[in-house]
């Protein structure tokens, strides 16, 4: 079975979207769940910039 | 995805990118210094904590009296309440239900009943960045144009993410192939960079139209919700007297216990009725206290006259803005934000730099 072109992009996307709910909920761990989130989506960026 | 389909989406993604490119840019650049509102503000101000003792506050009413002496024949509208600091805020006009731009707004310590110390009066730079960044000074018109780029903004997201199929499927995620020529670089980091921030710009695209969407929004609740408590829609707003505010805090919290007060809106502003001071209760848990309770009380007798919870288009108002501007997560979800932020003018600029470079026999044939 091969793997749709979309998944790591709906990947990144439901991991940021579910942290930056979460942190809406409370000050502690949850703020670093919207964060980690957050830092998911930059992650790729960081690495294609790494990649040089 | 059949080639003609391929050409359609690709249609819409270039001219919805290209109608809000422009106007993506201003609302990403001032978007990015009010990610740090708050410690802009904070420039020049000692950072001091403040102390004080109930008891010798002066009641809402002598705070009001001293904000509307300083503005003669003003009535009160809104009454904000600072966080770390007893200081009230009075939004006064000439009349209950002035438009935005008659209102002015008084800071008043209650240790003194006068102005705090050492601030001067009016926003400063942020407020015109705010205006900038809401509705491109252009008032309700150009908040509504906002709004209108902003769904034109997750049009281009949505038509990006079917373009970006059948390019990921041969291409790979994340690869950048930097053998290529300087175009086909570019346009690798623009499906990169789009791709990975797709959730963090669909939530700041919507959420920002959302946002514009504040007026009418809150006028249609007012007409819903808040109808069957205003007595007489049509009827004169109900005069300020002295004593009110106090005593409607006082009977709003009894009926509603533990919530502590955020603002109260006076008769005939937009969040309030006629006849009603509205007295807007927070919960005590981070998110309950984003969302909240107005509690309706007579303007004339000051008894509670309702609780009129919060129906599900005005909860999604208010989380809105925390989802928009991202200041609800402490320093590092702002840093991030500000990162997410610049890349995606990079997006933008890329895109713009895609759209130019593009062979014009591609042009031609994609315009015909």
């Amino acid at each position: 079975m091969t793997r749709h072109p979309l998944m790591p992009i709906a990947a990144i996307a439901l991991v940021s979207f579910v942290g930056l709910v979460i942190g809406l909920t409370g000050d502690g761990w949850e703020d670093a769940a919207a964060a980690l989130g957050l830092a998911l989506s930059v992650a790729p960026i960081g690495v294609a910039l790494l990649r040089r | 995805m059949k080639p003609a389909t391929l050409r359609a989406w690709s249609k819409v993604h270039t001219w919805s990118s290209l109608i809000c490119t422009l106007f993506m840019l201003i609302l990403a650049l001032t978007g990015l210094p009010l990610v740090f509102h708050d410690e802009i503000d904070g420039i020049g101000k000692p950072e001091r904590i403040e102390r004080w003792n109930d008891a010798e506050l002066v009641t809402l009413d002598r705070a009001i009296a001293a904000a509307l002496a300083l503005e003669p024949g003003a009535v009160p509208i809104y009454l904000s309440f600072d966080e770390d600091r007893p200081v009230v805020n009075l939004t006064s006009g000439p009349v209950g239900d002035a438009p935005e731009t008659a209102m002015r707004f008084h800071p008043i310590d209650r240790r003194t009943a006068a102005p705090p110390q050492g601030e001067a009066p009016g926003g400063g730079v942020m407020d015109v960045v705010l205006d900038l960044h809401k509705d491109l000074l252009l008032g309700t018109v150009g908040e509504y144009f906002v709004g209108a780029i902003g769904l034109c903004f997750v049009l281009a997201l949505v038509s990006g993410v079917v373009l970006y199929a059948p390019f990921a499927r041969k291409a790979g995620f994340a690869s950048v192939r930097k053998a290529k020529t300087a175009r086909t670089r570019w346009l690798d980091w623009h499906n990169l960079i789009g791709g990975v921030t797709l959730a963090w710009a669909l939530v700041v695209g919507l959420t920002g139209t959302i946002n514009t969407l504040a007026e009418p929004i809150t006028a249609w609740w007012r007409a819903d919700a808040l109808a069957h408590l205003a007595r007489d829609r049509a009827g004169p707003i109900a005069p300020y007297r002295p004593g009110i505010a106090d005593q409607a805090l006082r009977n709003a919290q009894a009926a509603v216990p533990g919530m502590r007060v955020q603002f109260i809106a006076f008769p005939g502003a937009a969040f309030s009725s006629r006849d009603h001071l509205a007295v807007y209760l927070q919960g005590a848990t981070p998110l309950t206290a984003k969302l909240l309770t107005p509690v309706m009380v007579d303007a004339r007798t000051g008894k509670v006259d309702g609780v009129a919870p919060m129906p599900w288009y005005m909860k999604a108002l208010l989380l809105a803005q925390p989802l928009h501007f991202g200041d609800y997560g402490g320093m590092a979800m702002k840093l991030l934000w500000a990162v997410l932020d610049l890349v995606s003018i990079v997006v933008l600029g890329s895109g713009l730099y895609l759209w130019l470079r593009k062979p014009r026999a591609a042009r031609r044939s994609r315009a015909a």
